[in-house]
């Protein structure tokens, strides 16, 4: 075997261990486990629905509002709970990092991996209630979907390495990062179709990469609807440079994660 | 083989740069047991995660050749949320080696009764000691990197590790580190002293323990 392959194992090795690890962790206290996973996005839908209800809404711009909210929670969800989960990933393994095999990156890997994988299922299992619940399923695009998931993850799990990388330099980041990403769930298109905005608003929101992703999503699920604005490009700038900025500080995680 | 060439680290401190690696040069060669010694705050932990790989040095590289422990020691390396089993197993799999075949080396080597069924956190700091000792024992590897911890458990415990060191003697090294002399002329045979950022190796332990005196007064 050369280097590189070897290197390749090590890692598959490491990363697979610690996706075990954190499903034990995080769901194995709990005696529901990993069902709460999947409650926990359907309750917050139902709780959108109640509002929708409240409000007499019926439907958003040609879209079902189950699938309405089900693509912008999880779309939101993708890239601010894998961002979360990835941004923490060196301070809760902090006793792993004693492992010379143990890089920062495969645990931030270990949790993108583990929580884009909880919530692609809770997203699926939801849709399928709905799908039997209404009596037809429709995806517009495949390979919009995958793309669209794919561009979620990309982002959230870059973003995460960024703020796990300079969080470790300089601890208040985590504190900083929180209070700014409070109101992002209201500026990310959950709970409107981005189409149906002002256009003044339009173009100040349209500096939010996760309102790409969510209308990318819903562009490529519903029929009925296509953003007029989501660029995939405009994502993929953000996740390059995170991803740059990300491993540059990945090493100064290493070495502050054992003081 | 594991060679240090030209190895230096420094750490920013609120006074300043401080230097704990300067440019040391070294080598521990296989079946060689070394034991380094340096009073507190000599920069000895530092030098063990640099050895072993955890850490990046600044300047210059290390170059290993055989399987390498992680440090040995009181802190890290098992979760507390976990039990002890499930830790060794998770370790195991981090080295992809057999989780069960592992889990049950250690848990015999360890003696911590029902405790290994336990969440780690429930451990005192000596059972701690005694399943991450088993777990590096489970783990075949060619040089094993100790802290002085090794002669803070009890006594019956501290002979069982020489012993198990004594076993494998034809198939792996101790590296050793200690602020203490006894320890260290008990498990080496061959010894370094780490002073004021450089690292003098030395084959006769009365040379060692003189410069390492004159270095402490």
């Amino acid at each position: 075997m050369n280097e590189l392959s070897r290197a390749l194992v090590v890692q598959w090795e490491v990363v697979t261990a610690m996706v075990l690890r954190e499903t034990l962790t995080r769901y194995g206290d709990s005696r529901l486990g990993y069902l709460w996973a999947i409650l926990r996005p359907a309750l917050t839908i139902a709780t959108f629905l109640m509002m929708a209800y409240l409000g007499r809404t019926k439907q958003m711009a040609g879209m079902d509002l189950v699938g309405f909210y089900a693509t912008g929670l999880i779309g939101f969800d993708l890239v601010t709970d894998v961002m979360g989960q990835a941004s923490n990933a060196t301070s809760a393994n902090r006793a792993l990092l004693a492992y010379p095999r143990v890089r920062p990156i495969d645990a931030v890997l270990a949790r993108v991996f583990l929580e884009s994988v909880t919530l692609i299922v809770a997203f699926a299992v939801l849709m399928s209630a709905n799908a039997v619940y209404v009596g037809q399923f429709h995806i517009d695009s495949w390979l919009g979907l995958f793309r669209a998931t794919a561009l979620c993850i990309w982002l959230g799990g870059s973003a995460g390495l960024v703020i796990c990388g300079i969080g470790t330099l300089w601890p208040t980041f985590h504190r900083v990062v929180a209070i700014f990403s409070r109101p992002l769930l209201l500026f990310s298109g959950v709970f409107y179709a981005g189409n149906a905005l002002p256009p003044m608003i339009r173009d100040m929101l349209m500096y939010n990469p996760i309102l790409h992703c969510v209308e990318l999503l819903r562009s490529a699920w519903f029929r009925a609807y296509e953003s007029q604005f989501a660029q995939p490009s405009y994502v993929v700038k953000w996740s390059v440079i995170c991803t740059v900025i990300g491993l540059m500080t990945e090493r100064f995680a290493r070495d502050q994660a054992e003081d | 083989m594991i060679e240090l060439i030209g190895v230096s680290k420094s750490f920013a401190t609120p006074f300043g740069r401080k230097v704990v690696l300067d440019a040391v040069d070294g080598s521990f060669a296989p079946l060689e047991s070394v034991g380094i010694l340096g009073r507190n705050g000599a920069g000895k932990s530092t030098l063990m995660r640099i050895l072993s790989g955890a850490q990046q040095p600044d300047d210059g590289y290390v170059r290993r050749q055989g399987r390498v422990s992680w440090p040995l020691g009181y802190s890290g390396g098992l979760a507390g949320p976990l039990t002890g089993e499930a830790n060794c197993r998770m370790v195991a799999r981090l080295y992809g080696a057999d989780p069960d075949a592992i889990a049950d080396f250690a848990r015999s080597f360890a003696d911590v009764g029902e405790y290994f069924l336990m969440p780690v956190r429930t451990y005192s700091s000596g059972m701690r000691a005694r399943v991450a000792f088993g777990l590096s024992m489970a783990l075949d590897f060619d040089y094993y990197l100790v802290d002085e911890s090794i002669g803070a458990g009890d006594s019956r415990f501290t002979n069982r590790c020489r012993k198990a060191f004594e076993d494998r003697a034809n198939r792996a090294a101790v590296i050793l580190v200690s602020h203490s002399l006894p320890t260290v002329h008990q498990w080496c045979r061959r010894y370094a002293v780490l002073n004021a950022g450089h690292l003098e190796f030395y084959e006769n332990f009365e040379v060692a323990r003189k410069m390492y005196e004159r270095g402490s007064a």
